[in-house]
């Protein structure tokens, strides 16, 4: 099993990388991303807003360049700045068969620097957006419920990432049992949309709630999405 | 009149305690139950861009939010990031960073949107910019 870490920030240095990698790891290269809209942490302008993807090794290549796959970006770790990343990370305490560890690691990182922090799945329940996906023909059905907004739609927007990187570029996102749907889920809809566009596939979604089609109408997106009444009609034709 | 006042640290998790609020006060308010929806809904759109205003320019001071029954419901939704004083479209312009040339970056793109929605969902929308920070200001009337 070998980590792989992506270094997308240059202000990460190369010694923060080989502290990161885990000793079990064949190989390791570290992700850290800008804080991506939802997580972003407490901090002042001079220091760098980072947070590190934990990815597994997959044998397929994928879109990020490398042949590694993410094994799902779900551990989503929010760090500010070099040093607080090498104090606060603790690599060693992650297994694979474990991933809870990662979590209580990032949350005593949270307490050690002491600036709480959010992110999708690290509440418990608290994220109140399900997903469940099927596959119906050559159509991926992604039945979503619960509450689109800023603070779930990047939990979303990965399901849909890692569909399209698994080669899933015909999509169906049922949000009939959706409660509550803003602009930043309708930001995850068209990202997916661009994504599955480029790969000459669809994206199609299904709904009759009346509350949220009007979201549809307002922003005019009734124009780029097909929206359909039910799965069944969608995934015709 | 009555008035809630409502503080959060700009966390998108706190985003949805702040809908939660604001359906509640637009019901005790008189808001028509039809309305009620689009109230969560903007008042959310606002919260989220002030927190993602905060995000970008890494500003930690909370979300100010103002609540007046007036009847009706009239909310203030107030970030502390300091943009050039200016009301109304050119306050609008500066927030979708089209003002002065300014790159808004990634951002930009959503800024249009959010503002439609509020525009689509609220009777009436007003915007300050300012050093103090943004307002956006929310206005449903009382239905007969």
């Amino acid at each position: 099993m070998a980590w792989v870490w992506r270094l997308e920030d240059r202000s990460v240095s190369a010694a923060a990388v080989a502290e990161l990698r885990p000793a079990r790891c064949r190989s390791a290269t570290l992700s850290v991303c800008r804080h991506p809209l939802g997580v972003m942490p407490a901090g002042t302008a001079d220091r760098s807003h980072l947070a590190v993807h934990q990815l597994a090794h997959h044998p397929q290549p994928d879109a990020y360049g490398g042949a590694e796959q993410p094994y799902g970006l779900s551990w989503l770790i929010s760090a500010i700045a070099t040093p607080v990343l090498r104090e606060g990370i603790h690599v060693d305490a992650l297994t694979p068969s474990r991933p809870a560890s990662w979590l209580n690691a990032r949350r005593t990182h949270g307490a050690a620097v002491g600036r709480p922090t959010t992110e999708p799945g690290d509440r418990g329940d608290a994220v109140d957006l399900s997903l469940e996906t099927r596959t119906e023909g050559d159509w991926t059905i992604i039945a979503v419920g619960g509450e689109i907004d800023v603070y779930t739609a990047p939990k979303l927007r990965e399901a849909l990432v890692d569909l399209v990187n698994a080669g899933r570029y015909f999509l169906v996102v049922d949000v009939e049992k959706v409660d509550f749907l803003d602009s930043t889920g309708l930001g995850v809809l068209v990202g997916g949309l661009k994504r599955v566009r480029a790969n000459e596939g669809n994206l199609r979604v299904v709904c009759t709630q009346e509350r949220l089609l009007k979201i549809f109408r307002i922003t005019g997106l009734t124009k780029v999405f097909a929206i359909h009444d039910s799965v069944a009609a969608a995934t015709e034709g | 009149m009555s008035q809630v006042r409502l503080q959060v640290a700009p966390d998108a998790a706190h985003v949805r305690v702040v809908r939660l609020v604001a359906v509640s006060l637009a019901r005790v308010h008189g808001v028509d139950e039809d309305v009620v929806e689009d109230v969560r809904l903007a008042v959310g759109e606002a919260c989220g861009r002030a927190v993602a205003a905060h995000a970008r320019a890494s500003v930690v001071t909370p979300i100010r939010l103002a609540f007046d029954g007036t009847p009706g419901l009239t909310v203030d939704v107030a970030d502390g990031v300091s943009l050039p004083e200016a009301d109304g479209e050119r306050a609008v312009a500066l927030l979708a960073g089209r003002a002065d040339g300014e790159s808004a970056g990634a951002d930009a793109d959503a800024a249009p949107v959010v503002m439609a929605l509020l525009e689509g969902l609220a009777d009436e929308v007003s915007v300050h910019t300012g050093a103090d920070g943004t307002t956006v200001q929310l206005r449903w009337t009382r239905r007969p």
